[in-house]
Protein backbone atom coordinates (compact mmCIF):
# COMPACT_ATOMS: atom_id res chain seq x y z
CA UNK A 1 0.00 0.00 0.00
CA UNK A 2 1.08 3.44 -0.61
CA UNK A 3 1.95 6.12 1.66
CA UNK A 4 0.69 8.80 -0.15
CA UNK A 5 -2.53 9.88 1.40
CA UNK A 6 -5.64 9.06 0.00
CA UNK A 7 -8.33 11.71 -0.99
CA UNK A 8 -11.64 11.59 -2.44
CA UNK A 9 -13.09 14.49 -4.58
CA UNK A 10 -16.83 14.55 -4.56
CA UNK A 11 -18.47 16.99 -7.24
CA UNK A 12 -20.70 16.91 -10.24
CA UNK A 13 -19.03 19.03 -12.55
CA UNK A 14 -16.62 16.75 -14.03
CA UNK A 15 -14.51 20.18 -14.80
CA UNK A 16 -13.59 20.95 -11.16
CA UNK A 17 -13.39 17.21 -10.93
CA UNK A 18 -10.59 16.84 -13.21
CA UNK A 19 -8.82 20.65 -12.18
CA UNK A 20 -8.78 19.31 -9.03
CA UNK A 21 -7.59 15.77 -9.54
CA UNK A 22 -4.99 17.11 -11.63
CA UNK A 23 -3.83 19.40 -8.74
CA UNK A 24 -3.94 17.20 -6.13
CA UNK A 25 -1.89 14.12 -7.89
CA UNK A 26 0.31 17.01 -8.87
CA UNK A 27 1.14 17.63 -5.25
CA UNK A 28 1.65 14.34 -4.60
CA UNK A 29 -1.24 12.32 -3.51
CA UNK A 30 -3.48 9.64 -4.49
CA UNK A 31 -6.66 11.01 -5.81
CA UNK A 32 -10.27 9.41 -6.57
CA UNK A 33 -13.30 10.98 -7.67
CA UNK A 34 -17.21 10.71 -7.14
CA UNK A 35 -19.94 12.69 -9.16
CA UNK A 36 -22.39 12.84 -6.84
CA UNK A 37 -22.94 12.09 -2.88
CA UNK A 38 -24.24 8.37 -3.38
CA UNK A 39 -21.33 7.06 -5.48
CA UNK A 40 -18.62 8.64 -2.61
CA UNK A 41 -21.01 6.36 -0.22
CA UNK A 42 -19.63 3.67 -1.57
CA UNK A 43 -16.46 4.72 -2.87
CA UNK A 44 -15.72 5.11 0.88
CA UNK A 45 -17.37 1.91 2.16
CA UNK A 46 -14.86 -0.16 -0.04
CA UNK A 47 -11.57 2.33 0.74
CA UNK A 48 -9.96 4.04 3.24
CA UNK A 49 -9.74 8.16 2.69
CA UNK A 50 -7.29 10.60 4.26
CA UNK A 51 -9.39 13.67 3.35
CA UNK A 52 -12.99 14.03 1.51
CA UNK A 53 -13.45 17.35 -0.64
CA UNK A 54 -16.82 17.84 -1.58
CA UNK A 55 -19.21 20.01 -2.82
CA UNK A 56 -22.44 21.08 -1.80
CA UNK A 57 -24.94 21.30 -4.50
CA UNK A 58 -25.13 17.85 -6.17
CA UNK A 59 -27.65 15.46 -7.10
CA UNK A 60 -29.18 12.80 -4.87
CA UNK A 61 -27.27 13.46 -1.85
CA UNK A 62 -25.95 16.83 -0.98
CA UNK A 63 -23.23 17.76 0.47
CA UNK A 64 -24.86 18.59 3.32
CA UNK A 65 -26.33 15.09 4.00
CA UNK A 66 -22.75 13.63 2.94
CA UNK A 67 -21.24 14.86 6.03
CA UNK A 68 -23.97 14.20 8.36
CA UNK A 69 -24.33 10.43 7.21
CA UNK A 70 -20.29 10.42 7.28
CA UNK A 71 -20.16 11.84 10.31
CA UNK A 72 -23.10 9.68 12.11
CA UNK A 73 -21.30 6.48 10.55
CA UNK A 74 -18.29 7.85 12.49
CA UNK A 75 -15.51 8.38 9.38
CA UNK A 76 -12.26 9.45 10.70
CA UNK A 77 -11.51 11.14 7.36
CA UNK A 78 -12.02 15.21 7.64
CA UNK A 79 -14.27 17.16 5.52
CA UNK A 80 -13.55 20.10 2.98
CA UNK A 81 -16.39 21.66 2.14
CA UNK A 82 -15.85 23.52 -1.52
CA UNK A 83 -18.68 25.43 -2.93
CA UNK A 84 -20.04 28.08 -4.49
CA UNK A 85 -22.26 28.93 -1.44
CA UNK A 86 -20.86 31.58 0.44
CA UNK A 87 -23.58 32.64 2.65
CA UNK A 88 -22.97 32.76 6.39
CA UNK A 89 -26.10 29.96 6.67
CA UNK A 90 -24.06 27.63 4.64
CA UNK A 91 -20.75 27.65 7.08
CA UNK A 92 -22.72 27.52 9.91
CA UNK A 93 -24.55 24.61 9.05
CA UNK A 94 -21.92 22.53 7.23
CA UNK A 95 -19.71 22.94 10.53
CA UNK A 96 -22.45 22.51 12.58
CA UNK A 97 -23.07 19.13 10.74
CA UNK A 98 -19.21 17.96 11.35
CA UNK A 99 -17.64 19.69 8.27
CA UNK A 100 -13.88 20.44 9.21
CA UNK A 101 -13.30 22.79 6.89
CA UNK A 102 -15.24 25.14 4.21
CA UNK A 103 -13.73 26.91 0.98
CA UNK A 104 -15.71 28.81 -1.35
CA UNK A 105 -15.70 29.32 -5.35
CA UNK A 106 -13.79 30.77 -6.98
CA UNK A 107 -11.13 29.46 -4.49
CA UNK A 108 -7.06 29.02 -5.08
CA UNK A 109 -5.44 26.13 -5.51
CA UNK A 110 -2.35 26.94 -3.78
CA UNK A 111 -4.98 27.63 -0.64
CA UNK A 112 -6.48 24.05 -1.05
CA UNK A 113 -3.11 22.79 -0.78
CA UNK A 114 -2.50 24.41 2.10
CA UNK A 115 -5.27 23.55 3.71
CA UNK A 116 -5.17 19.78 3.23
CA UNK A 117 -1.27 19.70 4.51
CA UNK A 118 -3.32 21.14 7.73
CA UNK A 119 -6.32 18.90 7.94
CA UNK A 120 -4.26 16.01 7.31
CA UNK A 121 -1.21 17.22 9.99
CA UNK A 122 -4.46 17.94 12.39
CA UNK A 123 -5.73 14.21 11.67
CA UNK A 124 -2.73 12.53 12.29
CA UNK A 125 -2.05 14.26 16.37
CA UNK B 1 -42.11 -3.60 -65.51
CA UNK B 2 -43.82 -1.42 -67.83
CA UNK B 3 -46.51 -3.84 -68.28
CA UNK B 4 -46.59 -3.45 -64.50
CA UNK B 5 -46.63 0.35 -64.48
CA UNK B 6 -49.04 0.89 -67.12
CA UNK B 7 -51.75 -1.32 -65.14
CA UNK B 8 -51.36 0.43 -61.73
CA UNK B 9 -51.72 3.79 -64.46
CA UNK B 10 -55.46 2.53 -65.49
CA UNK B 11 -56.32 1.06 -62.07
CA UNK B 12 -55.52 4.36 -60.63
CA UNK B 13 -57.28 6.33 -63.61
CA UNK B 14 -60.23 3.98 -63.16
CA UNK B 15 -60.60 4.87 -59.39
CA UNK B 16 -63.20 7.04 -58.43
CA UNK B 17 -62.61 10.68 -57.45
CA UNK B 18 -62.98 10.65 -53.54
CA UNK B 19 -60.33 7.27 -53.90
CA UNK B 20 -58.32 9.72 -55.67
CA UNK B 21 -57.46 12.05 -53.04
CA UNK B 22 -57.46 9.74 -50.64
CA UNK B 23 -54.52 8.03 -52.26
CA UNK B 24 -52.90 11.41 -52.90
CA UNK B 25 -53.01 12.53 -49.77
CA UNK B 26 -51.79 9.12 -48.59
CA UNK B 27 -49.07 9.56 -51.11
CA UNK B 28 -48.10 13.00 -49.57
CA UNK B 29 -48.38 11.98 -46.27
CA UNK B 30 -45.62 9.57 -46.86
CA UNK B 31 -43.62 11.58 -48.55
CA UNK B 32 -43.30 14.26 -46.05
CA UNK B 33 -42.76 11.52 -43.40
CA UNK B 34 -39.90 10.72 -45.00
CA UNK B 35 -38.41 14.36 -45.39
CA UNK B 36 -38.89 14.89 -41.75
CA UNK B 37 -37.13 11.78 -40.93
CA UNK B 38 -34.36 12.32 -43.50
CA UNK B 39 -33.85 16.22 -42.07
CA UNK B 40 -34.01 14.46 -38.38
CA UNK B 41 -31.46 12.02 -38.84
CA UNK B 42 -28.88 14.73 -40.64
CA UNK B 43 -29.85 17.11 -37.49
CA UNK B 44 -28.83 14.31 -35.14
CA UNK B 45 -25.75 13.72 -37.07
CA UNK B 46 -24.46 17.22 -37.09
CA UNK B 47 -25.01 17.55 -33.93
CA UNK B 48 -23.25 14.24 -32.84
CA UNK B 49 -20.53 15.16 -34.80
CA UNK B 50 -20.17 18.65 -33.02
CA UNK B 51 -20.47 17.48 -29.89
CA UNK B 52 -17.87 14.98 -31.06
CA UNK B 53 -15.76 17.37 -32.02
CA UNK B 54 -16.26 19.64 -28.64
CA UNK B 55 -15.60 16.57 -26.68
CA UNK B 56 -12.61 16.07 -28.68
CA UNK B 57 -11.11 19.12 -27.67
CA UNK B 58 -11.78 19.38 -24.40
CA UNK B 59 -10.63 16.29 -24.01
CA UNK B 60 -7.30 17.41 -25.43
CA UNK B 61 -7.11 21.02 -24.05
CA UNK B 62 -8.24 20.28 -20.48
CA UNK B 63 -4.64 18.58 -19.84
CA UNK B 64 -2.59 21.27 -21.48
CA UNK B 65 -4.82 23.90 -19.37
CA UNK B 66 -4.52 22.64 -16.30
CA UNK B 67 -0.49 21.81 -16.45
CA UNK B 68 -0.93 25.91 -16.81
CA UNK B 69 -2.63 27.08 -13.97
CA UNK B 70 -1.39 24.35 -11.86
CA UNK B 71 2.38 24.44 -12.32
CA UNK B 72 5.17 26.85 -12.61
CA UNK B 73 5.81 26.99 -16.10
CA UNK B 74 8.24 29.52 -17.87
CA UNK B 75 7.91 32.08 -20.37
CA UNK B 76 9.40 29.11 -23.03
CA UNK B 77 7.02 26.56 -21.73
CA UNK B 78 4.20 28.64 -21.64
CA UNK B 79 5.05 29.64 -25.19
CA UNK B 80 5.32 25.87 -26.21
CA UNK B 81 1.92 25.14 -24.07
CA UNK B 82 0.07 27.99 -26.24
CA UNK B 83 1.40 26.34 -29.33
CA UNK B 84 0.43 22.91 -28.61
CA UNK B 85 -3.50 24.31 -28.01
CA UNK B 86 -3.10 26.25 -31.31
CA UNK B 87 -2.15 22.96 -33.00
CA UNK B 88 -5.28 21.62 -31.51
CA UNK B 89 -8.11 24.17 -32.28
CA UNK B 90 -6.48 24.75 -35.88
CA UNK B 91 -8.87 23.89 -38.53
CA UNK B 92 -9.69 25.46 -41.95
CA UNK B 93 -13.71 24.61 -41.39
CA UNK B 94 -14.06 24.71 -37.95
CA UNK B 95 -11.47 27.47 -36.34
CA UNK B 96 -13.98 29.60 -35.09
CA UNK B 97 -16.33 27.47 -33.37
CA UNK B 98 -12.94 25.62 -31.76
CA UNK B 99 -12.07 28.84 -30.38
CA UNK B 100 -15.39 28.61 -28.52
CA UNK B 101 -15.17 26.24 -27.22
CA UNK B 102 -11.59 26.99 -26.10
CA UNK B 103 -13.07 30.36 -24.53
CA UNK B 104 -15.84 28.60 -22.93
CA UNK B 105 -13.26 26.14 -21.10
CA UNK B 106 -10.89 29.45 -19.46
CA UNK B 107 -14.20 31.20 -18.82
CA UNK B 108 -15.50 27.94 -16.49
CA UNK B 109 -12.04 28.14 -15.28
CA UNK B 110 -11.63 31.24 -14.36
CA UNK B 111 -15.07 31.47 -12.36
CA UNK B 112 -13.77 28.77 -10.19
CA UNK B 113 -10.26 29.29 -9.76
CA UNK B 114 -8.69 31.75 -7.78
CA UNK B 115 -5.76 33.15 -6.86
CA UNK B 116 -2.59 32.55 -9.06
CA UNK B 117 -4.23 30.68 -11.11
CA UNK B 118 -6.83 33.28 -11.58
CA UNK B 119 -4.03 35.27 -12.91
CA UNK B 120 -2.40 32.33 -15.31
CA UNK B 121 -6.17 31.96 -17.06
CA UNK B 122 -6.10 35.80 -18.06
CA UNK B 123 -2.86 35.65 -18.99
CA UNK B 124 -3.52 32.44 -21.80
CA UNK B 125 -6.88 34.36 -22.00
CA UNK B 126 -4.60 37.32 -23.85
CA UNK B 127 -2.00 35.13 -25.34
CA UNK B 128 -4.03 32.42 -26.93
CA UNK B 129 -5.60 35.40 -29.23
CA UNK B 130 -9.01 34.96 -27.32
CA UNK B 131 -9.23 38.50 -26.70
CA UNK B 132 -8.88 39.91 -29.85
CA UNK B 133 -11.74 37.80 -31.25
CA UNK B 134 -13.46 39.04 -28.61
CA UNK B 135 -12.88 42.38 -29.81
CA UNK B 136 -13.36 41.97 -33.31
CA UNK B 137 -16.74 40.29 -32.21
CA UNK B 138 -17.28 43.81 -30.60
CA UNK B 139 -17.30 45.52 -34.24
CA UNK B 140 -18.50 42.77 -36.24
CA UNK B 141 -20.90 40.92 -34.27
CA UNK B 142 -24.99 41.33 -34.27
CA UNK B 143 -25.88 42.12 -30.65
CA UNK B 144 -26.15 38.93 -28.92
CA UNK B 145 -22.60 38.42 -29.85
CA UNK B 146 -21.64 41.74 -29.07
CA UNK B 147 -23.27 40.84 -25.42
CA UNK B 148 -21.33 38.12 -25.42
CA UNK B 149 -17.97 39.53 -26.01
CA UNK B 150 -18.41 42.11 -23.68
CA UNK B 151 -19.59 39.65 -21.17
CA UNK B 152 -16.66 37.90 -21.55
CA UNK B 153 -13.95 40.38 -21.70
CA UNK B 154 -15.31 41.90 -17.94
CA UNK B 155 -15.25 38.75 -16.88
CA UNK B 156 -11.73 37.64 -17.45
CA UNK B 157 -10.90 41.28 -16.63
CA UNK B 158 -9.30 42.69 -19.76
CA UNK B 159 -9.07 46.23 -18.34
CA UNK B 160 -7.00 47.25 -21.53
CA UNK B 161 -10.21 46.83 -23.62
CA UNK B 162 -12.15 49.42 -21.23
CA UNK B 163 -11.98 52.18 -24.01
CA UNK B 164 -13.13 49.56 -26.68
CA UNK B 165 -16.19 48.81 -23.82
CA UNK B 166 -17.40 52.47 -23.44
CA UNK B 167 -17.85 52.69 -26.40
CA UNK B 168 -20.90 50.55 -26.25
CA UNK B 169 -22.50 52.18 -23.19
CA UNK B 170 -25.18 53.77 -25.13
CA UNK B 171 -25.84 51.53 -27.54
CA UNK B 172 -28.91 51.28 -29.30
CA UNK B 173 -29.73 47.64 -28.28
CA UNK B 174 -30.46 47.51 -24.29
CA UNK B 175 -28.46 44.40 -23.36
CA UNK B 176 -24.97 45.44 -25.29
CA UNK B 177 -25.42 48.50 -23.63
CA UNK B 178 -25.97 47.05 -20.34
CA UNK B 179 -23.40 44.66 -20.81
CA UNK B 180 -21.34 47.03 -21.60
CA UNK B 181 -22.31 49.75 -18.64
CA UNK B 182 -21.73 46.65 -16.03
CA UNK B 183 -18.56 46.07 -17.71
CA UNK B 184 -17.44 49.90 -17.55
CA UNK B 185 -17.41 49.77 -14.15
CA UNK B 186 -15.90 46.55 -13.24
CA UNK B 187 -13.31 47.06 -15.09
CA UNK B 188 -12.64 51.05 -14.75
CA UNK B 189 -13.59 51.60 -11.92
CA UNK B 190 -15.73 54.90 -10.81
CA UNK B 191 -13.71 57.12 -13.32
CA UNK B 192 -15.43 54.85 -16.08
CA UNK B 193 -19.02 55.88 -14.61
CA UNK B 194 -18.51 58.60 -16.77
CA UNK B 195 -20.69 57.54 -19.32
CA UNK B 196 -23.49 58.62 -17.02
CA UNK B 197 -22.61 61.78 -17.46
CA UNK B 198 -24.47 62.26 -20.79
CA UNK B 199 -26.24 58.53 -21.16
CA UNK B 200 -29.60 59.19 -22.91
CA UNK B 201 -31.26 55.61 -22.95
CA UNK B 202 -33.07 54.58 -19.53
CA UNK B 203 -31.58 51.99 -17.23
CA UNK B 204 -33.75 49.53 -15.84
CA UNK B 205 -33.88 49.26 -12.24
CA UNK B 206 -32.39 45.70 -12.21
CA UNK B 207 -29.19 47.55 -14.25
CA UNK B 208 -29.22 50.28 -11.52
CA UNK B 209 -28.72 47.12 -9.10
CA UNK B 210 -26.09 45.58 -10.96
CA UNK B 211 -23.82 48.82 -11.81
CA UNK B 212 -24.67 49.51 -7.97
CA UNK B 213 -23.86 46.03 -6.92
CA UNK B 214 -19.74 47.23 -8.81
CA UNK B 215 -19.96 50.42 -6.67
CA UNK B 216 -20.06 49.39 -3.55
CA UNK B 217 -16.63 48.18 -4.18
CA UNK B 218 -15.04 51.60 -3.80
CA UNK B 219 -17.03 51.89 -0.26
CA UNK B 220 -16.80 55.79 1.33
CA UNK B 221 -14.58 56.84 -1.40
CA UNK B 222 -15.94 60.30 -2.76
CA UNK B 223 -17.58 60.08 -6.26
CA UNK B 224 -17.50 63.40 -7.49
CA UNK B 225 -19.77 62.92 -10.72
CA UNK B 226 -22.76 62.21 -8.65
CA UNK B 227 -23.58 65.88 -8.56
CA UNK B 228 -23.62 65.43 -12.94
CA UNK B 229 -25.64 62.96 -12.33
CA UNK B 230 -28.55 64.38 -10.18
CA UNK B 231 -28.32 67.25 -12.30
CA UNK B 232 -29.08 64.65 -15.32
CA UNK B 233 -32.01 64.93 -18.12
CA UNK B 234 -31.83 61.27 -17.76
CA UNK B 235 -34.67 60.19 -14.87
CA UNK B 236 -33.08 56.97 -14.31
CA UNK B 237 -29.66 58.13 -14.40
CA UNK B 238 -30.54 60.70 -11.16
CA UNK B 239 -32.35 57.87 -9.28
CA UNK B 240 -28.98 55.86 -9.74
CA UNK B 241 -26.90 59.27 -8.41
CA UNK B 242 -29.19 59.01 -5.48
CA UNK B 243 -28.93 55.31 -4.99
CA UNK B 244 -25.06 55.98 -4.92
CA UNK B 245 -25.59 59.01 -2.80
CA UNK B 246 -27.61 57.05 -0.56
CA UNK B 247 -25.63 53.94 -0.40
CA UNK B 248 -22.04 55.06 -0.15
CA UNK B 249 -22.68 58.01 2.00
CA UNK B 250 -21.87 60.78 -0.83
CA UNK B 251 -22.75 64.05 1.45
CA UNK B 252 -21.46 66.64 -0.77
CA UNK B 253 -24.26 67.04 -2.74
CA UNK B 254 -27.02 68.32 -0.46
CA UNK B 255 -27.79 71.18 -2.32
CA UNK B 256 -28.88 68.84 -5.53
CA UNK B 257 -30.63 66.82 -3.13
CA UNK B 258 -32.41 69.64 -1.59
CA UNK B 259 -33.23 70.36 -5.49
CA UNK B 260 -34.43 66.80 -6.43
CA UNK B 261 -37.43 67.12 -3.64
CA UNK B 262 -38.85 69.26 -5.46
CA UNK B 263 -38.45 67.16 -9.11
CA UNK B 264 -41.47 66.64 -11.29
CA UNK B 265 -40.85 63.25 -11.97
CA UNK B 266 -42.53 61.13 -9.07
CA UNK B 267 -40.22 58.58 -8.65
CA UNK B 268 -36.88 60.97 -8.48
CA UNK B 269 -38.97 62.72 -5.96
CA UNK B 270 -40.02 59.91 -3.79
CA UNK B 271 -36.03 58.73 -4.15
CA UNK B 272 -34.72 62.05 -2.50
CA UNK B 273 -36.77 62.24 0.09
CA UNK B 274 -35.49 58.35 1.28
CA UNK B 275 -31.85 59.38 0.69
CA UNK B 276 -32.78 62.69 2.41
CA UNK B 277 -33.80 59.93 5.17
CA UNK B 278 -31.12 58.00 4.85
CA UNK B 279 -28.31 60.95 5.39
CA UNK B 280 -29.99 62.12 8.26
CA UNK B 281 -30.40 65.34 6.05
CA UNK B 282 -32.23 67.02 8.85
CA UNK B 283 -31.85 70.58 7.13
CA UNK B 284 -34.04 69.84 4.36
CA UNK B 285 -37.08 69.62 6.97
CA UNK B 286 -38.28 72.93 5.77
CA UNK B 287 -38.48 71.86 2.18
CA UNK B 288 -40.61 68.88 2.64
CA UNK B 289 -43.10 70.86 4.66
CA UNK B 290 -43.16 72.75 1.64
CA UNK B 291 -43.44 69.80 -0.65
CA UNK B 292 -45.97 68.04 1.18
CA UNK B 293 -48.16 70.76 0.54
CA UNK B 294 -47.28 71.40 -3.14
CA UNK B 295 -48.08 67.45 -3.74
CA UNK B 296 -51.12 65.69 -4.17
CA UNK B 297 -49.42 62.49 -4.63
CA UNK B 298 -50.01 60.10 -1.69
CA UNK B 299 -46.92 57.87 -2.04
CA UNK B 300 -44.72 61.44 -1.59
CA UNK B 301 -46.69 62.38 1.54
CA UNK B 302 -46.24 59.08 2.81
CA UNK B 303 -42.58 59.26 2.40
CA UNK B 304 -42.43 62.75 3.92
CA UNK B 305 -44.39 61.72 7.03
CA UNK B 306 -41.80 58.64 7.36
CA UNK B 307 -39.16 61.29 6.84
CA UNK B 308 -40.25 63.59 9.60
CA UNK B 309 -40.70 60.43 11.62
CA UNK B 310 -36.83 59.90 11.17
CA UNK B 311 -35.80 63.27 10.99
CA UNK B 312 -38.14 65.20 13.32
CA UNK B 313 -38.18 67.15 16.48
CA UNK B 314 -40.81 68.67 18.73
CA UNK B 315 -42.01 70.64 15.96
CA UNK B 316 -42.30 67.46 13.34
CA UNK B 317 -44.48 65.93 16.26
CA UNK B 318 -46.84 68.77 16.34
CA UNK B 319 -47.25 68.33 12.32
CA UNK B 320 -47.67 64.42 12.72
CA UNK B 321 -50.43 65.05 15.80
CA UNK B 322 -52.29 67.12 13.12
CA UNK B 323 -51.80 65.42 10.40
CA UNK B 324 -53.44 62.25 12.18
CA UNK B 325 -56.35 64.86 13.09
CA UNK B 326 -56.92 66.81 9.92
CA UNK B 327 -56.10 64.01 7.11
CA UNK B 328 -59.05 61.70 5.49
CA UNK B 329 -56.79 59.40 4.03
CA UNK B 330 -56.06 56.34 5.77
CA UNK B 331 -52.45 55.80 4.70
CA UNK B 332 -51.30 59.27 5.30
CA UNK B 333 -53.21 59.23 9.20
CA UNK B 334 -51.83 55.48 9.25
CA UNK B 335 -48.10 56.72 8.33
CA UNK B 336 -48.33 59.50 10.63
CA UNK B 337 -48.95 57.46 13.49
CA UNK B 338 -46.17 55.06 12.94
CA UNK B 339 -43.54 58.35 12.57
CA UNK B 340 -45.30 59.51 15.94
CA UNK B 341 -44.74 55.82 17.35
CA UNK B 342 -40.99 55.27 16.30
CA UNK B 343 -39.69 58.66 17.65
CA UNK B 344 -40.63 57.42 20.66
CA UNK B 345 -43.71 59.46 21.24
CA UNK B 346 -46.37 57.17 22.44
CA UNK B 347 -47.52 60.25 24.99
CA UNK B 348 -48.76 62.11 21.92
CA UNK B 349 -50.95 58.65 20.50
CA UNK B 350 -51.49 58.00 24.56
CA UNK B 351 -53.22 61.83 24.62
CA UNK B 352 -54.96 61.55 21.38
CA UNK B 353 -56.98 58.94 21.67
CA UNK B 354 -57.91 60.41 25.21
CA UNK B 355 -59.44 63.06 23.75
CA UNK B 356 -61.22 61.34 20.76
CA UNK B 357 -60.19 63.70 18.28
CA UNK B 358 -61.33 61.94 15.34
CA UNK B 359 -63.00 58.25 14.82
CA UNK B 360 -60.65 56.82 12.54
CA UNK B 361 -57.48 58.68 14.13
CA UNK B 362 -58.28 57.01 17.16
CA UNK B 363 -58.58 53.68 15.67
CA UNK B 364 -55.62 53.60 13.85
CA UNK B 365 -53.76 55.25 17.14
CA UNK B 366 -55.62 52.00 18.72
CA UNK B 367 -53.94 50.02 16.40
CA UNK B 368 -50.45 51.72 16.58
CA UNK B 369 -50.51 51.30 20.04
CA UNK B 370 -50.82 47.82 20.12
CA UNK B 371 -47.54 45.98 20.43
CA UNK B 372 -48.70 42.87 19.51
CA UNK B 373 -49.03 43.87 15.91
Amino acid sequence: MSDRAKILIVDDEPLIRDALAFKLTKDGYDVDTAEDGEKAILKIESEEYQIIISDIMMPFISGFELVKILKERGTDAPVLMLTSLNSETAVLKAFDLGADDFMTKPFSPNELSVRIKKLLKNAKK
Amino acid sequence: MLKFFTETYYFLLALEPRYKIVLFLVIALLLLAAIMVVIVLRERSRKNSVENRERRISRNVEPIIQEIVFSEYDGGEFKDAIKKINRIVDSALYRKSNMAILNGLILYYHRNLGGEAFNRLEMLYREIGLKQIALDNLKNGEWHIKAKAINDLSTMRMGESLFDILQFTDDDNQNVRYEAQYAAVKLGGKKAMAFLDDLDTPMSEWQQIRLLDQSLKFEYELIDRVGTWLRSENNTVVVFGLMIMRHLNQYHEKGELRKLLYHKDEKVQEKAIETARDLAYAECLENLYEVYELTKKTRIKKQILKAMGDLGGSKEVGFLRETIAREREYDLVFEAAKSLKRMGRRDVLISYKEQELSEKGESIVKHILDDRI
